[in-house]
C-alpha cells in the first residue's frame, strides 16, 4: 500500500473532529440556548412557565426529535469529546498563557458539563418520564430550595456556558471563519458576552427557584 | 544586588535507556552571560558544586544568533533558545532541561526528526521545473512578500512542539510549524499547484484538526511566527475544499 | 543506496549552500548523492548570512552589469582572485537570482512586484538582493527544501549527524570516498563514492569568538590537508568591521545596516567624529570591510578615541527614517536588542570588527577539482573568488557558482571514468583508513592526560586574534606560530573527560582541535612569509602592496615539521592590477 493511500484511509480522525465541532454548534449550543430562553420564563412567574412547558411537551414526536436532534448529538459530542481531552496533556503550570488556560479549562468544563447535563436530564426528563412525575415550576423549585443543589447547578451552569462559549470561539477557528488575532479577539469577546447573558439568566432563574 | 555567582541545575542522562539526574554547577557572572556560555564554562571545567568530576555537559548549538533553531532547551520551565536566553533575564537559580516532546538522545540532546519528517508528509517545497534558466519567478507584491517572508522564517526549532499540549505520546499531532510551512506554500503562485495535496496531508490523522487552540505555539514562537492565524487559514482551505470551494 | 554504481554516485559533505547547490545539480543529472552534514543541512552555517546576494541586474538604471561586478569584485579582492572564474561567477549571478525567485525565496520587492536590490559595501550600484534581514537563511531553506523533495524521491541520502573524518585515498592518489563518524553512536564507518565534493565552509572557529557558527571549524579542510591535499592563501582572514562582541562568539551587525543608512563614529573632541565619511568621501561608511576594519582599529587601538576608552565605535541608525528601520532593518535591530538588551532605534550600538570569513581555503584548479583527482572543494571551504578581501553579498553567490561548477566538473569526471574498472585497491584503502580512524579515536578515549581540549582551544582563539587578524607583524607572528607548536605539544597530552561511546562531544571537538591546530600554522606561516599589505592581510612594516613578489597565491602543503608553502601565479588575464584605492 503506497502512502497515498495510507494518507486516504486515515481521514476519519479528520471527518469526526469536525463533525464534533459542528454538533456542538448545531444542535447542541443552538438548543441550549432554545432551553434558556424558555427558561428566562421563570422569571415571569409559575404560570408563564409552566405554560412553556406544556408547549414543549406537546410538540409532535417530542421523544423522537428529543432523541435525534438532542440526545445523539449531544452523546457523540460528549463521548468524542472524552477521547479529545484524553489525547490532551495540560501544561498552564509552565505556559501560563490566557489562551492555554482556555485549552485546559474547555476539557476541565466539558466534564463539569457533561456531570451535570447527565444528571439535570435524568432528574428532570428521564426519571420524571419513567416514574411519572410532572416537570412544573414547582417540583423545579422544589428541588433548588436544597443548597447541595442549588450550588451543583451553579457550578454546573457555570461550567456548560464556558464551554458553550469558549466552543463556539474555537467553532470560528474550526472552520476558518475567524482566521487573524484581531477577529479572533472579537469573537472572544461576542461569545464571552453570550455565555455571560446565558449564565446570567441561568442564576436568575435558579435564583428565583430557590427563594 | 550584584550577583557574582549563579547557579545552574541541569538535567542530565547519559543514554536514552538511563535514568536522569540533576547535577549542579556554581559559575562566576559576568555581565551579558546567556545559557550557551554557561555551558561552555562547564565544560572547562566539568565539576559540580560539591566538587565532583563529571563528563561536560551535551547539547546542540551552532549558529548562536537565533537563526539556525538548533539549540533549543526547557530553561527555568519554557522552551527558549539557549543562544539569547540571557542570564540576566533568569532567575536563579537557572534550571535546565531537554525538550521533553522529542525522543532524548543524550542530556539536552534531543532527536527532534519528526519534524523534518513532517516537511516531507506535507510537501514543503515548491515544485519546480528545474534549476535552469527559465526566467525569473512569478511576480510577488510586496505585502504578499512580507507574509511569506514571517513563514519562511521558521527554523525548525521545536519550542512550538515542546509548548503545545497537544502533543504527546497519546496523540499523533503534526504541530505547528509543519502548518506554517503549508499556509506558506500554498500562498506561493507555484507552490499553489500541489496545495489541494498538502491540505489532504493536514486531513490525515495528527493534522491541522488535531489543533487543541491553546495557542502557546505563537506565544513560544522565537521569531513571532503567526502560527495561529496559518492554523485557522488552513482550517478555513480545508472547509472550502470540503464544499468545493478550494481552487486546486 | 549500495545498488547505485559507484560511477553514478557522489558524496557531498556539507549541507550549507553550495552543498545543497551541487547536491541540486547532481541530482538533475541523475546521480545518487550521500549528502553528510554535521547538523541537520537546514541548520548549516550559510543561515548567518543576513545582508544579501549579489547579482548585476540594473534594475535602477545605474548602468550596472555583470563586467562592473567583476571589476569590482576583483579590485575589492586586491588582484589577487583568479580573473576567469569570478568573471564567470559574475555573469551567472542574475540567473541564480531567478532560480531562487522561482524556488520562493521571499526576497524583499518593489511596489510593482519586482525584486528590489540594495548598495553594499564596495560598490556604488544597487546590486544586491535580500530576503529581510536572513537572507542566507532563506537561500538556504530554498535549497533545503528541495533537497527534502529529491530526497523523497529516493535521489538523495542524507546522513545527518555524521562528522566527516576522512577522505579515502587510494595507492595511485584518487580520492575513493571518505570514512565519517555517527555523532551519537560514535561508530566510524567508510563510505564509497566516484567523487566527493567538500563543502564545509570556513574556520572562523580557529580565532575562538568569530561571527561563525561553532561548526565552522575548518576540521574537514585541515584532515585532508594532513592527507596531502593542498591548502591555499590560508592568511587571507576577513574581519568585519562591525560585530558585537560577546562571550561565546561575536554577533554579526550586518553591512546592510551601512547600507540603508547607518553611520560610524566616535567622540573627538567631546563632538561625534564620522571618521569613515571623513577619510574615505567617496565610499563613507561602505568602504570595503577589510578599510572599515583597519579604519576602527586605528581609531581604537592608535588613537585610543574608542568609545569610553574601550575597543568599541558607534553605529548608528537613531537618525534613520522609521520605515526604513521597521522594513529593512528591524531583523538585524531585534538581534541587538535581544543579545545586548538595548533599543538601537534610539541609543547608537557598540561594535567591533571580528574575525567573519575565509577567503583562503582548499587549493582547487579552475574547475573546483584538488589537487587529489575525485576529490573538489566548494563554497567557503576553497580559496577561489575573493582574492585578498571579500565584497559584502559575494559569498552566497560564489557558494552557487562553486556549488554547480563543482557538480559539473564532479559529473565530467565520473563520465569519463566510466570504462575504468573499480580499482581492487580501493577496497583495501577503505579498510586501512577506517582502521586508522577508529584507532584515533581510541587514542583520545585512553588518553588521561591533563589538558582540556576546550581550554587549549580558547588559548589558540586568543592567540589567533591578538596576532593573526587585523594588523600583523613579523615578530608578533613568529611569536604566535612558536606558541601554537606548544599547544599542539599540549595537545598530545589531552583528556576529554569523557570516556563514554554515546554522544561523546568532547571526543569529535579534541578531534577537530587537532585539525584547527594544523590549520592554524598553515594560517600563521602564510602571514609570516609574506612581506606585504594587500586586502585583509596588512603589516604596519610593509604597509604596500608587492605585486612583483606576492601577486600570487599562497599554497601549502603538509609536512609532519610544519606547513611547506610556496606561490603560484594569479590569472590575471582580463584586468591588469591597479592601485586600490577608496
Amino acid at each position: 500500500m503506497s502512502q497515498s493511500e495510507v494518507a486516504k484511509l486515515d481521514t476519519k480522525h479528520f471527518y469526526m473532529r469536525r463533525l464534533h465541532s459542528l454538533l456542538g454548534l448545531l444542535p447542541v449550543s443552538v438548543f441550549v440556548i432554545e432551553h434558556m430562553i424558555a427558561n428566562s420564563f421563570i422569571m415571569q412567574g409559575p404560570e408563564a412557565y409552566n405554560g412553556v412547558i406544556a408547549l414543549l411537551r406537546g410538540l409532535p414526536f417530542v421523544v423522537f426529535l428529543e432523541v435525534m436532534i438532542i440526545g445523539l448529538p449531544l452523546l457523540f459530542h460528549a463521548a468524542y469529546g472524552i477521547h479529545i481531552t484524553l489525547t490532551s496533556r495540560a501544561n498552564v503550570i509552565n505556559y501560563g498563557y490566557w489562551r492555554n488556560w482556555m485549552y485546559f479549562l474547555q476539557r476541565v468544563s466539558g466534564i463539569i458539563a457533561l456531570i451535570f447535563i447527565a444528571y439535570h436530564v435524568w432528574e428532570f426528563r428521564i426519571a420524571s418520564s419513567a416514574y411519572g412525575f410532572e416537570v412544573t415550576y414547582g417540583a423545579v423549585a422544589k428541588a433548588m430550595h436544597h443548597p447541595l443543589i442549588f450550588w451543583f447547578y451553579a457550578v454546573g451552569m457555570a461550567g456548560t456556558f464556558l464551554h458553550f462559549a469558549n466552543g463556539l470561539w474555537l467553532f470560528c477557528i474550526t472552520w476558518g471563519i475567524t482566521v487573524g488575532p484581531k477577529s479572533q479577539k472579537v469573537a472572544g469577546w461576542i461569545f464571552g458576552a453570550a455565555g455571560l447573558a446565558l449564565f446570567f439568566i441561568g442564576i436568575q432563574a435558579i435564583w428565583t427557584l430557590s427563594r | 544586588m550584584i550577583k557574582d555567582k549563579i547557579t545552574i541545575k541541569i538535567k542530565r542522562q547519559d543514554t536514552p535507556q538511563l535514568k536522569p539526574r540533576w547535577e549542579t554547577f556554581v559559575l562566576k557572572y559576568r555581565p551579558g552571560m546567556n545559557v550557551i556560555t554557561c555551558l561552555m564554562d562547564i565544560r572547562k571545567n566539568p565539576r559540580t558544586v560539591d566538587g565532583i568530576k563529571t563528563t561536560p555537559v551535551k547539547w546542540e548549538q551552532n549558529c548562536l544568533e537565533e537563526v539556525c533553531g538548533s539549540c533549543t532547551m526547557v530553561i527555568n520551565g519554557k522552551v527558549e533558545q539557549a543562544c539569547s536566553a540571557l542570564v540576566d533575564h533568569l532567575e536563579d537559580p537557572i534550571t535546565i532541561e531537554p525538550m521533553t516532546k522529542f525522543p532524548l538522545v543524550c542530556d539536552l540532546v534531543v532527536d527532534r526528526s519528526r519534524m523534518f519528517e513532517a516537511l516531507k508528509q506535507v510537501k514543503a517545497w515548491i515544485p519546480i521545473d528545474g534549476t535552469y534558466d527559465l526566467g525569473p519567478g512569478p511576480k510577488i507584491y510586496p505585502e504578499e512578500q512580507q507574509d511569506m517572508y514571517a513563514f519562511s522564517k521558521c527554523m525548525t526549532c521545536g519550542c512550538c512542539l515542546e509548548a503545545c499540549p497537544q502533543i504527546n505520546s497519546h496523540s499523533p499531532f503534526i504541530g505547528a510549524a509543519a502548518i506554517g510551512q503549508v499556509k506558506l506554500f500554498n500562498a506561493h503562485p507555484t507552490g499553489h499547484e500541489n496545495a489541494g495535496e498538502r491540505l489532504e496531508a493536514l486531513m490525515t490523522s495528527g493534522g491541522a484538526q488535531d489543533c487543541g487552540n491553546a495557542q502557546n505555539c505563537v506565544e513560544v514562537c522565537p521569531h513571532k511566527i503567526p502560527l495561529t492565524t496559518s492554523i485557522a487559514e488552513i482550517n478555513r482551505q480545508i472547509t472550502r475544499k470540503l464544499f468545493g470551494l478550494f481552487k486546486k | 543506496m549500495s545498488d547505485v554504481p559507484i560511477n553514478k554516485k557522489v558524496i557531498i559533505v556539507g549541507g550549507g549552500l553550495a552543498g545543497l547547490m551541487a547536491t541540486i545539480k547532481l541530482a538533475e543529472a541523475g546521480f545518487h548523492i550521500d549528502l553528510f552534514s554535521i547538523v541537520p543541512v537546514k541548520r548549516s552555517h550559510s543561515a548567518c548570512a543576513q545582508g544579501g546576494i549579489n547579482a548585476s541586474v540594473n534594475t535602477k538604471g545605474e548602468g550596472d552589469s555583470a563586467e562592473i561586478h567583476f571589476q569590482e569584485t576583483i579590485h575589492g579582492g586586491d588582484y589577487l582572485a583568479n580573473q576567469t572564474m569570478v568573471k564567470g561567477m559574475c555573469e551567472k549571478a542574475p540567473g541564480y537570482i531567478d532560480m531562487l525567485d522561482r524556488m520562493g525565496v521571499p526576497f524583499n520587492r518593489t511596489s510593482e512586484g519586482f525584486i528590489d536590490f540594495r548598495r553594499f559595501g564596495g560598490t556604488k550600484f544597487h546590486r544586491t538582493a535580500f530576503a529581510g534581514t536572513t537572507t542566507g537563511q532563506q537561500l538556504l531553506y530554498a535549497l533545503d527544501e528541495q533537497v527534502r523533495r529529491f530526497e523523497v524521491e529516493g535521489k538523495v541520502t542524507k546522513y545527518e549527524g555524521w562528522e566527516f573524518l576522512s577522505a579515502v585515498i587510494d595507492e595511485g592518489n584518487v580520492c575513493r570516498g571518505i570514512t565519517a563518524m555517527n555523532l551519537t553512536r560514535m561508530e566510524v564507518a567508510s563510505f564509497r563514492a566516484g567523487a566527493v565534493i567538500l563543502a564545509t565552509g570556513g574556520c572562523g572557529m580557529i580565532f575562538g569568538r568569530s561571527t561563525n557558527s561553532t561548526s565552522c571549524t575548518g576540521s574537514a579542510a585541515g584532515a585532508v590537508y594532513q592527507q596531502g591535499v593542498w591548502y591555499a592563501n590560508g592568511e587571507f582572514i576577513q574581519v568585519h568591521p562591525t560585530a558585537i562582541p560577546g562571550e561565546d562568539k561575536n554577533r554579526l551587525m550586518s553591512e546592510s545596516i551601512r547600507g540603508d543608512g547607518g553611520r560610524v563614529w566616535t567622540y573627538k573632541d567631546g563632538k561625534p567624529w564620522y571618521f569613515l565619511e571623513e577619510w574615505y568621501p567617496n565610499y563613507g561608511n561602505l568602504v570595503p570591510r577589510d578599510i572599515a576594519t583597519r579604519a576602527i582599529f586605528k581609531v581604537c587601538r592608535e588613537l585610543k578615541l574608542g568609545v569610553d576608552g574601550k575597543d568599541m565605535v558607534y553605529l548608528d541608525v537613531s537618525h534613520l527614517d522609521k520605515k526604513v528601520l521597521e522594513e529593512r532593518l528591524k531583523g538585524v535591530l531585534e538581534i541587538y536588542e535581544k543579545f545586548v538588551g538595548a533599543d538601537p532605534r534610539k541609543i547608537p550600538m557598540k561594535v567591533f570588527p571580528s574575525v567573519h570569513y575565509t577567503m583562503g581555503g582548499i587549493y582547487i584548479d579552475q574547475k573546483h577539482m584538488t589537487n587529489v583527482p575525485g576529490l573538489l572543494a566548494a563554497g567557503e571551504a576553497d580559496y577561489q573568488y575573493h582574492g585578498a578581501n571579500r565584497l559584502g553579498a559575494n559569498s552566497l553567490l560564489s557558494c552557487f557558482y562553486g556549488g554547480e561548477l563543482s557538480a559539473k566538473t564532479a559529473g565530467e569526471y565520473l563520465k569519463a571514468k566510466e570504462k575504468e574498472a573499480p580499482a581492487a585497491a580501493a577496497s583495501r584503502a577503505f579498510d586501512a583508513e577506517a582502521k586508522r580512524q577508529r584507532e584515533i579515536n581510541e587514542k583520545f578515549l585512553n588518553a588521561r592526560g591533563k589538558e582540556n581540549p576546550f581550554i587549549l582551544w580558547e588559548e589558540l582563539g586568543n592567540v589567533m586574534t591578538e596576532n593573526v587578524t587585523v594588523v600583523r607583524f613579523n615578530d608578533k607572528l613568529k611569536k604566535a606560530e612558536e606558541k601554537i607548536i606548544e599547544l599542539e605539544a599540549r595537545f598530545k597530552d589531552i583528556n576529554v573527560s569523557d570516556m563514554t561511546t554515546w554522544t561523546n562531544q568532547p571526543l569529535v571537538f579534541a578531534r577537530e582541535l587537532g585539525n584547527m591546530l594544523v590549520l592554524a600554522r598553515v594560517i600563521t606561516r602564510g602571514a609570516l612569509l609574506r612581506d606585504e599589505s594587500r586586502g585583509a592581510h596588512y603589516k604596519p612594516d610593509f604597509p604596500n602592496r608587492n605585486d612583483e613578489k606576492f601577486l600570487k597565491t599562497t599554497v601549502a602543503q603538509y609536512t609532519p615539521d610544519g606547513p611547506k608553502i610556496w606561490y603560484e601565479d594569479v590569472d590575471t588575464s582580463l584586468i591588469k592590477p591597479k592601485a586600490r584605492v577608496y
